[in-house]
């Protein structure tokens, strides 16, 4: 018997998403004037990263969370109030304490009973609250989630650090999700992957409380060249792309058998922005067509937390991804830290 | 996969300017860089199947050096 509208479970439908980027840019001619050995052409022909937005002094990921939101809240105003979940994910939050989901209710006016919190992970951010907003709504305990994620690595970054600096930039999203009376899920088969064995290959060392036990030989490295201290951010590439190589193609088995789907049935694979070069071996690695592999690089860098957002925002204005359609998303990086699932839109 | 395809392979997949005999010292190699350290990876995974581990590719000076890391 086909059951009635009120019989239906509810689940967890991403409704809209808005991004924000800083009005500073950098590309890749002013980079290769400060980065002798890299020309702006093989910056792009390696990485596929024309330019990058960067925030000002002073400007920080609360700032770009919060325009996002009202970027947000320009397409869906009458959803605002009903908002009863904030989840902000960052790392680079204004203060150790409080959290920016508390700083951000009050810009936004939000309600005073909304449950507010942050989440502090990087590539893998995305995906970790997108499966958190599902474990909130259909758990019963909300029925409405606004989750932001936000970044300014540009402001961790050595300044003669060229191996990051033509990488990454700085980006705000906001994305809204609500309950939603259906048949099977919208949001469904996430699966993760933690290895902390690999935290010292992408880290900022003196950051928090751990400053007087750093490793002697982790300082060497971070210092060697005389590229960034030890407040800057750090980063082993050959490690991490050799992390990737072996964690991303398990991790797309699992979710493609956890949603017993096959790479045929996803209409477009969203994975985080990390750099073209690393994206293309991983698709061609693990099979993935080309034409639905989406890439969104080019005018805003690696974004973090932001990057599956960002391309996410663009596909569905390049009607590359239109409602009904499956996706396949999949973060991976500091941690190190890996996550992924299926959305249907 | 032999010595002599591996060295084609590689200068070729790596764009090096010229043919290699292997027995360059890479670190004096104005061509090497991290970017062609994270190719010679790509290739390795591509080729083989497989992932070195970073500490001892750190201990290989020449890339006749790094061949002897693969699998036969």
């Amino acid at each position: 018997m086909k059951k009635t509208y009120s019989d239906m479970p509810r689940f967890a439908r991403l409704i809209d998403i808005a991004t924000y980027l800083p009005d500073g840019v950098i590309d890749n001619f002013a980079l290769s004037k400060e980065c002798s050995d890299w020309s702006a052409e093989a910056i792009y022909s390696k990485l596929g990263i024309r330019q990058r937005h960067i925030s000002a002094p002073g400007e920080t990921a609360l700032d770009l969370g919060e325009k996002a939101c009202h970027k947000l809240f320009d397409k869906i105003s009458a959803e605002k109030e009903k908002i009863e979940a904030l989840i902000f994910c960052t790392q680079s939050a204004d203060y150790a304490l409080p959290p920016n989901s508390c700083l951000l209710q009050h810009r936004l006016q939000l309600s005073s009973e909304v449950m507010a919190f942050d989440i502090q992970h990087g590539c893998s951010g995305y995906a970790y609250g997108v499966s958190l907003a599902k474990s909130l709504i259909e758990s019963g305990q909300v029925k409405n989630v606004l989750f932001v994620t936000a970044e300014t690595y540009s402001k961790h970054l050595g300044q003669d650090d060229c191996s990051v600096r033509t990488l990454f930039g700085d980006a705000g999203a906001a994305s809204f999700f609500h309950a939603e009376e259906a048949e099977t899920p919208f949001i469904d088969s996430f699966v993760f992957d933690t290895d902390g064995g690999g935290a010292h290959n992408l880290i900022l060392p003196d950051s928090g409380q751990r400053t007087g036990f750093i490793d002697e030989k982790l300082v060497a490295q971070v210092l060697e060249g005389g590229h960034r201290t030890l407040k800057n951010l750090y980063m082993n590439g050959p490690e991490i792309f050799m992390f990737t190589l072996s964690t991303v193609p398990k991790l797309l088995k699992k979710i493609l058998s956890a949603s017993r789907l096959s790479l045929e049935d996803i209409d477009l694979f969203v994975f985080h922005q990390a750099n073209s070069f690393m994206l293309e071996h991983l698709a061609g690695k693990c099979g993935i067509p080309q034409e639905r592999f989406y890439i969104f690089l080019e005018n805003v860098g690696n974004t973090v937390s932001c990057s599956i957002p960002l391309a996410l925002e663009a596909a569905l204005k390049e009607d590359k991804l239109t409602k009904g359609d499956t996706v396949l998303l999949l973060g991976f990086g500091v941690g190190f830290s890996s996550a992924g699932g299926i959305i249907r839109f | 996969m032999k010595y002599k395809d591996y060295i084609e392979k590689v200068s070729a997949d790596l764009e090096f300017s010229h043919p290699l005999t292997g027995d360059e010292v890479l670190e004096e190699m104005d061509e090497w860089d991290s970017l062609k350290l994270l190719s010679f990876i790509a290739f390795v995974d591509r080729e083989f199947g497989c992932q070195l581990k970073m500490t001892d590719v750190v201990n290989c000076r020449t890339l006749r050096d790094l061949y002897a890391l693969l699998p036969a």
